[in-house]
């Protein structure tokens, strides 16, 4: 994703990175790669932790933002079964890393870096559960995705796609310490209005104050990446839209970003301004869910039904573009799926006009709100350290008091062309996290206006025989278009050996996909980064101490979509 | 057509046996090829020899394959690298081949497939389609990669612009009358202009569909299907049946633009192997009659495995989706098919449906029980019995089954053997000359290996009939079919019998247990000449179906004497250790090709000893 304006360079194979950890760890570290321009390093396991601690804490690294750990399967391809691989970003350098290290079949155990990065914990929890890989340490290496009648390893390549195992029961007790007898235990969720999109916490109550809880997540787990490894990239683009579904068209803006890196290709110019239009628009109607659903959780209703009025104009927009509303698949690999209606820029506009009204509506009415401030402001902070050690993104982040937009650290799709500003908030607290998603909207809005009359001519999809479907009156009337047709079709298209991390700036924030490709028409691996996991990890810790009222307040302003989180 | 003898014909060149070095006058192979990878798309090396003399030949359409000639430009040649081998150059990397290997088959030694058409590794070579064409450094205009002889130092690039850019050429050429039939016909999805159109081509097309040529669709060949315009006249079908079969079916007739393939008078295949002629064309003309229309081969996954039809043990690929096998394909083993199989065997995959089949063990007053129950009840009176107890092995169970089998006779003390009508006898007789043998059993080797003939079936009939034998133990249902046994079967007061197929005489036995088949488990075959070959499971078996060496493994620990093992690849290792010609043998050495045990085609453990 790097672009012409970056920092110096720091990828290659002797980067600092690279560097620091062969001094460090000589024969330990066994392998450096940069593929794409991605920094990989593969260390010894033994050194998983020297290696992860100097990343993060060494003053020329300042690897400090966790992004992302996940197993990978290779069963008989390599002489070791697995791989436990770490993705990290310095925010003060510009730069990512992936750091890997490998796992026999017969002993997949790693020690864990729940000490190093505090987000670690649930990853190593999914590892566990996907894959068996076991994590020495690690304080709680239960299932987390899976239910508890489960049985083995969804991500193991061994595992047949299609078994599953029936849940008769729920989990009734979620929490590991015994509560106070005084206190009231109560389940938040999963099926309650503000927990948006199926979530639970159980919580211990102490009057209104929540002394204890615990969260269980899972609800919403349909295994993406167990189906992405049977699918070629094509058919991988609907699962990308019912990922976060409030925003679907960034999901497959950024699977088609990153498919194109391991592919070394590009969309034309129009369609890359067409994803940053359609991209801009949905992070407007993501960040109307979370401050609509947030408020009415609070009792304020009429903002949310403003909010909701407009996001349907929105949905005609997407509607008269590719004919659907909500999961819009409209991305193809290459660019998309067709062109924009010939009143787009009118349509725009107009959505433009309406868009802005409604938010300052939005902003009149609760902005300055007594009420409002006094249950936003000073509830549920995250310093910035804490944020960027969980792996928060996004407004969240920002919120935190920590600039990091990919669309300015490392533009994509033409980001560099816009003038935008990137809103950061002081303390991190919902209010700071409201203020930055309303002021994000009037920036997106701004960079629509841009894209708009920057609008140039020409195809929305790459004129490459490999990767895009040949016009329809060619495959009816010529064996070479058809033939072509048949194989994209059946085949796909096949990537290169070799493997990516892609990223761009979702609603939520970093939204990654971390592909492995072995040549062949499916991925080997889709690993998604998605930013509402990391940030739903820090929840419990957030709302202990502080009253039920308050955990609502704060669960709304996150925004976690279940689709993203759960995948 | 292919039968019948016209007075005064020449004679033949005489049908060549598939497992000897190929056609007749040609050079046998350079090295030993690797085997090409599933799911079709041009087969991977090998020599069909070509270099040098032309095979005999009746004043046929079919152009003799031109001698290969060394490069025309023949400055002294330089002294080799390495003596004894040709050094040179393929796209930058260093190779080292055998005097007398073409270009393309060092090129597919070194991992690399030049496009192509009509080479095929176990066929003549004709060098008709001109698309192999590479450009060679000293040579003045392109050459064809097939019928090139690899020199020392010579310099090959197989993708230069000079060398695409003929690639691409030729792809248009033989698509300019080729009919847009890809939504109807079968070979999609494993065609060779599909996958080298993409590889080679990605042209425009410059031809409207009314200009194209028109010709005969839909031709009934019996068991293959011709449609003449989707022919690229590669000729490996008039090659196949000159040179493999020797029944010269088809021929060319017609010319220049109309050239068609044709039978005389359309008159259909009527040998043992016409499924190779659909797998030979690389288009959609010829295919198979039995699989048209039934299902899109990318749906298809593949599992290596090895025919059970005789005891030939022809390699094969099991074609299957959702747990049903919709084909079967010949899988190359230069050693015992080459690429071929018969249509004998290519039918067997229609017994593994699921109708038919026993899917639940059985008592004969009780009706269907649990499996473990029934095991039950066998175990309980083979304990009873003890050595008044016989076993009968089948030719058609795996390696596996059969140590296993052995393992738990020799338990008890009872008597075992396998030889229901004398399998061993056509071993190795060649029944129609090129891959069908008379046995038709998988693994009549594998049960002389093991020493299973040691009783003698007069023995223990004569056991049944004298009520030494209170309990008989059948790994399939070949002695209740004997008439001569019956009188015997009825005196032993308990049978039960391991069967994969509902037939009547299941009838006889009191327990019947429900035995997976070859497809849906993992063994080994060993073949006539004792090369042991890896099956692998492509499906599940029906219901409680089990691998054999799995029940009798329960038996074993119900009787306190377990097997020591959970996998078929820990019996097969049990096996290796208890038989010195098997030491050293593991599923990983086996490997995708088998090995040949010592004392090819002499058994060390002969019927007797």
């Amino acid at each position: 994703m790097a672009s012409a304006t970056e920092a110096p360079p720091v990828a290659g194979l002797d980067s600092p990175a690279a560097r620091l950890l062969r001094e460090q760890l000589g024969d330990r570290v066994k392998g450096v790669d940069d593929f794409r321009g991605d920094l990989a390093i593969t260390v010894a396991r033994e050194a998983w932790v020297e290696a992860a601690t100097l990343l993060r804490n060494h003053p020329d690294l300042d690897f400090k933002l966790f992004l992302d750990l996940c197993g990978v399967d290779y069963l008989e391809e390599r002489e070791d079964r697995y791989e436990t691989v770490l993705h990290a970003y310095s925010v003060s350098k510009k730069h990512h890393v992936r750091l890997k290290t490998t796992l026999p079949e017969r002993d997949p155990r790693l020690d864990t870096l729940t000490a190093v990065y505090k987000g670690a914990n649930w990853f190593e929890r999914e590892a566990w559960d996907l894959y068996g890989i076991k994590f020495d340490g690690h304080p709680n290496l239960t299932r987390i995705l899976t239910h508890d009648a489960f049985v083995g390893h969804p991500m193991r390549k061994d595992y047949p796609v299609g078994k599953r195992h029936v849940l008769k029961s729920a989990k009734e007790w979620l929490l590991t310490r015994t509560p106070d007898p005084e206190h009231t235990v109560v389940n938040i969720g999963p099926s309650h209005p503000a927990m948006h999109g199926t979530f639970r916490v159980q919580a211990v109550l102490d009057g209104e104050t929540i002394a204890d809880c615990e969260a269980e997540i899972g609800y919403m787990h349909r295994n993406f990446e167990k189906m992405a490894e049977v699918r070629t990239y094509w058919q991988i683009i609907p699962y990308t839209d019912r990922l976060n579904y409030c925003s679907s068209f960034m999901n497959g803006h950024g699977w088609t970003l990153a498919v194109e890196k391991l592919l070394g290709i590009s969309s034309p110019p129009r369609a890359h301004a067409v994803m940053v239009i359609l991209s801009e628009f949905s992070r407007i109607m993501d960040h109307f869910v979370c401050i609509g659903t947030n408020i009415v959780d609070l009792g304020a209703i009429t903002p949310f039904f403003y909010l909701f009025r407009v996001r349907e104009e929105i949905y005609e927009l997407l509607e008269a573009c590719c004919g659907a509303r909500l999961t819009v698949s409209y991305v193809r690999i290459g660019g998309l799926a067709n062109d924009v209606p010939a009143d787009f820029t009118d349509r725009c506009r107009a959505l433009i006009k309406s868009v802005a009204k409604y938010t300052d509506e939005c902003d009149r009415l609760l902005t300055r709100n007594a009420i409002f401030a006094n249950r936003f402001k000073d509830v549920g902070a995250l310093s910035a350290d804490d944020a960027l050690s969980y792996g928060w993104v996004g407004p969240c982040l920002r919120g935190s008091g920590v600039a990091y937009d990919i669309r300015k650290d490392h533009p994509y799709s033409g980001y560099e062309q816009y003038d935008f500003d990137v809103p950061v908030g002081t303390v991190g607290d919902c209010y700071d996290r409201y203020l930055v998603r309303l002021e994000e909207i009037r920036q997106s809005l701004r960079i629509i206006e841009q894209a708009l009359a920057k609008l140039p001519d020409g195809p929305v999809i790459v004129d490459d025989k490999r990767v895009a479907l040949p016009p329809k009156e060619e495959v009816y009337s010529n064996i070479e278009a058809l033939m072509n047709h048949f194989k994209l079709v059946y085949e796909g298209i096949l990537a290169p050996p070799g493997e990516v991390y892609g990223y761009t700036e979702a609603a939520n924030g970093e939204l990654g996909y971390y592909i492995v490709s072995d040549g062949k028409k499916y991925p080997w691996r889709v690993k998604v980064r998605p930013p509402c996991f990391n940030i739903y990890q820090a929840f419990p810790q957030m709302i202990k101490g502080g009253s039920l009222a308050d955990a609502v307040a704060i669960i709304g302003g996150l925004n976690i979509i279940a689709g993203e989180l759960d995948r | 057509m292919s039968d019948e003898k016209k007075a005064g014909e020449a004679p033949k060149a005489a049908p060549a046996d598939p497992t000897k070095a190929t056609p007749p006058g040609a050079q046998p192979p350079a090295k030993a090829a690797e085997i090409p990878p599933a799911g079709g798309g041009p087969p991977v090396q090998q020599p069909a020899g070509a270099p040098g003399s032309a095979p005999k030949s009746q004043g046929g359409a079919v152009p003799e394959p031109p001698a290969a000639k060394p490069p025309a430009a023949a400055p002294p040649a330089p002294a080799p690298a390495k003596p004894g081998v040709v050094t040179a150059t393929i796209d930058g990397k260093t190779v080292e081949v055998a005097p007398g290997t073409t270009v393309i088959q060092a090129a597919l030694q070194m991992g690399k497939e030049i496009p192509h058409f009509c080479w095929h590794p176990d066929l003549p070579v004709d060098g008709n389609c001109r698309m192999c064409l590479v450009e060679i450094e000293k040579m003045g205009k392109l050459q064809i990669a097939c019928n090139t002889q690899l020199t020392e130092g010579m310099v090959v690039h197989t993708e230069s612009e000079k060398a695409a850019q003929a690639h691409r050429t030729t792809l248009e050429f033989l698509l300019v009358n080729h009919p847009i039939d890809c939504p109807v016909c079968d070979q999609a999805g494993e065609c060779y202009l599909q996958d080298q159109y993409m590889e080679h081509g990605l042209h425009d097309s410059k031809i409207e569909p009314e200009e194209k040529v028109r010709k005969r669709k839909v031709v009934d060949l019996g068991p293959i299907m011709l449609d003449a315009e989707r022919c690229v006249l590669c000729s490996r079908c008039i090659r196949f049946e000159r040179f493999v079969t020797g029944t010269d079916s088809f021929e060319f007739k017609n010319r220049g633009d109309h050239t068609q393939i044709a039978t005389f008078e359309d008159r259909p295949i009527t040998h043992n192997y016409a499924g190779n002629l659909a797998d030979v064309c690389p288009v959609g003309a010829l295919l198979s009659h039995d699989f048209r229309f039934k299902m899109r081969v990318w749906f298809l996954e593949s599992a290596d495995s090895v025919c059970p039809g005789c005891s030939t043990g022809c390699n094969v690929f099991v074609d299957h989706r959702d747990g049903e096998v919709h084909r079967l394909r010949p899988r190359r083993n230069v050693e015992v098919n080459k690429s071929w199989m018969c249509d004998v065997g290519r039918k067997e995959y229609k017994e593994i449906a699921i109708d038919r089949r026993v899917g639940a063990a059985r008592k004969r007053d009780g009706g269907a029980v649990p499996l473990s129950q029934a095991l039950d009840e066998v175990a309980t009176r083979l304990a009873a019995a003890r050595a008044a107890t016989a076993f009968v092995a089948s030719p058609q169970s795996t390696n596996e089954d059969l140590y296993a089998f052995r393992a738990l006779a020799d338990s008890l003390g009872g008597m075992i053997d396998f030889r229901v009508g004398s399998p061993e006898r056509n071993l190795r007789t060649l029944e129609d000359g090129i891959l069908l043998r008379a046995d038709r059993n998988p693994n009549t080797q594998g049960c002389l290996d093991l020493g299973l003939g040691r009783s003698g079936l007069d023995a223990i009939l004569a056991g049944c009939s004298s009520g030494k034998v209170q309990a008989l133990i059948l790994q399939g249902p070949e002695l209740l079919r004997l008439p001569e046994a019956a009188a015997a079967l009825s005196s032993v007061p308990f049978i039960a019998v391991m069967a994969t197929h509902e037939v009547p005489e299941l009838e006889r036995a009191q327990v019947v247990l429900p035995a997976a088949m070859w497809a849906e488990v993992e063994g080994t075959f060993t073949n006539y000449q004792r090369r042991v070959q890896r099956i692998r499971r492509a499906v599940p078996a029906p219901g409680d179906a089990a691998p054999r060496w799995e029940m009798a493994a329960g038996l074993l620990e119900r009787l306190h004497a377990p097997l020591g093992a959970a996998s078929a690849r820990e019996v097969f290792a049990l096996l290796a250790q208890s038989l010195k010609d098997h030491a050293g043998l593991n599923y990983k050495a086996l490997g995708a090709t088998g090995r040949a045990l010592p004392g090819n085609g002499a058994s060390a453990a002969a019927p007797g000893a």
